[in-house]
């Protein structure tokens, strides 16, 4: 899997967020994006996932050199961020039953339970989301971003909220995401700025170091 | 990329990628994904309430308020033309706007929100990943067809019980109920995911649901009319209601060909 960016810019009417922005990740690599607040971090990593169209430029997920088609990226892509948000009045079991279905995946009791466990959810599983705390609905947005085994991770602002047990888990999830594919994290924080094999600074005007 | 080396050491290969799926599979995992969306739905209302409670608050409000205020009998409505007492075309008429004025504006109270909710709970950004689109839009479109049919169901025979038309054509009457709710569902559906991510968006809907919505209500309270009158009129109505699913059935494909430019950007 590569992710290829080409000249990749986002607008907002006559506001630049970003622009400018080329480069290619290649399997294994993780790509640390980072930059003031406001400089577009979360907006580039909402549109690598799909979420937002680029104003300019093409981004492209191949395999084997074969660019996805764009509906087939929900099956590649994975996302957590603070904007991400799974149904408060579902169970973590239900929000995690649910997105298997529409992602058109064969019911799995077991690997579901096994990926709540993996994020310290385990005895949790039934009680609906809203009475999680925040650092609970942040694991469980990790285990929804496992869900479909993606072979793009995007993490923006990774360990926000998280205990030490919580970054631990981040730490693991990351290493364990260079052996299946790529990874893009945006971030300020120096902890998760180490992960990064390639540093795209959006406040420096996209440079790539 | 750039000259900086890599920090770590080569990973193994990935697994290649399964097969998209055949044409016939993709179109039964589709159907499987927008049952999944109205399983949600419907779970995710029958623990809120959020659009149950406020159809039927409004639905059982207005009812009762038609009902006791609302002149439905007397000169022109109950006495005919040789001075027998029944039912004149007009009060048929009047009753079938009534009944049709509590229904949509019941709908459209809750009806709308099936997209508002998933922006402002914040929930659209994880469905807009996962999802397939038509699955989102269809799986959203039985749920609000189901929640206005079960409502009108529910009204129907309630306002029967209180404003006491004569129905002279009940099939008729259940069916122009159940197409008739049904097909503001629809129409509904495609409103409120345009609206969803616009600022203004009562005024939009407004706006938005005045003409495509004007043509359904004419030929439902007609039909309605007719199923109160009897007679002639009623296979009129019946004509009419081919007419209507004909025109639900454009509008629907058509809202599902533009949904995707709605829900994506």
């Amino acid at each position: 899997m590569q992710l290829r960016l080409e000249n990749v810019g986002k607008w907002y009417g006559r506001r630049r967020v970003f622009d400018g922005v080329s480069l290619e990740l290649a399997h294994g690599e993780c790509l640390v994006v980072t930059g003031p607040n406001g400089s577009g971090k979360s907006t580039l990593i909402t549109v690598l996932a799909g979420l937002q169209r680029p104003t300019t430029g093409v981004i492209r997920l191949c395999e084997k050199g074969a660019a996805l088609p764009r509906e087939a990226w929900r099956h590649v892509v994975g996302w957590v961020a603070p904007d991400l948000t799974l149904y408060p009045e579902l169970s973590a079991r239900e929000n995690l039953d649910f997105f298997a279905r529409v992602l058109g995946r064969p019911a799995d009791a077991a690997r579901r339970d096994r990926l709540l466990a993996r994020v310290g959810l385990a005895g949790r599983e039934n009680d609906l989301v809203r009475a999680y705390s925040t650092g609970m609905r942040v694991r469980l947005k990790y285990a929804f971003a496992l869900l479909n085994e993606p072979r793009l991770l995007l993490l923006d602002e990774p360990t926000a909220t998280l205990d030490a047990d919580g970054m631990a888990l981040v730490d693991e999830i990351i290493a364990e995401q260079r052996c299946r594919g790529l990874l893009v994290l945006a971030t300020n924080d120096p902890r998760e700025i180490r992960h990064g094999d390639w540093r795209l600074d959006l406040g420096s005007g996209s440079a790539l170091q | 990329m750039s000259s900086t080396p890599p920090a770590t050491t080569q990973p193994p290969p990935a697994k290649p990628l399964p097969a998209p799926p055949a044409p016939s599979s993709r179109m039964l995992s589709g159907l499987g994904e927008a049952w999944a969306v109205f399983r949600k739905d419907l779970l995710s209302e029958l623990r809120t309430r959020y659009a149950l409670n406020a159809l039927l608050v409004f639905a059982l409000t207005t009812l009762l308020l038609v009902a006791m205020t609302v002149v439905t009998q007397g000169q022109g409505l109950t006495r005919l033309p040789g001075g027998e007492v029944g039912q004149t075309a007009a009060r048929a008429t009047l009753l079938a706007g009534l009944l049709w004025i509590i229904l949509f504006f019941s709908g459209m109270s809750g009806l709308a929100r099936a997209f508002v909710k998933e922006e402002e709970a914040r929930t659209a950004p994880a469905l807009r990943l996962a999802a397939q689109p038509l699955a989102v839009f269809f799986g959203k479109m039985l749920f609000n067809v189901a929640l206005l049919v079960a409502m009108a169901l529910l009204i129907v025979p309630l306002f029967v019980l209180f404003l006491k038309p004569d129905v002279k054509d009940g099939a008729l009457l259940l069916a122009e109920t159940v197409l008739g709710s049904a097909s503001l569902a629809c129409v509904t559906t495609i409103l409120g995911a345009i609206v969803a991510r616009a600022e203004s968006r009562a005024s939009l809907f407004a706006a938005l649901a005045f003409p495509i919505v004007l043509p359904v209500l004419v030929i439902v309270v007609n039909g309605t009319a007719a199923a109160f009158a009897g007679g002639p009129p009623s296979e009129e109505a019946r004509n009419q209601l081919v007419g209507l699913v004909s025109y639900v059935v454009m509008l629907v494909t058509l809202s599902a060909w533009l949904f995707e430019q709605v829900w994506r950007d």
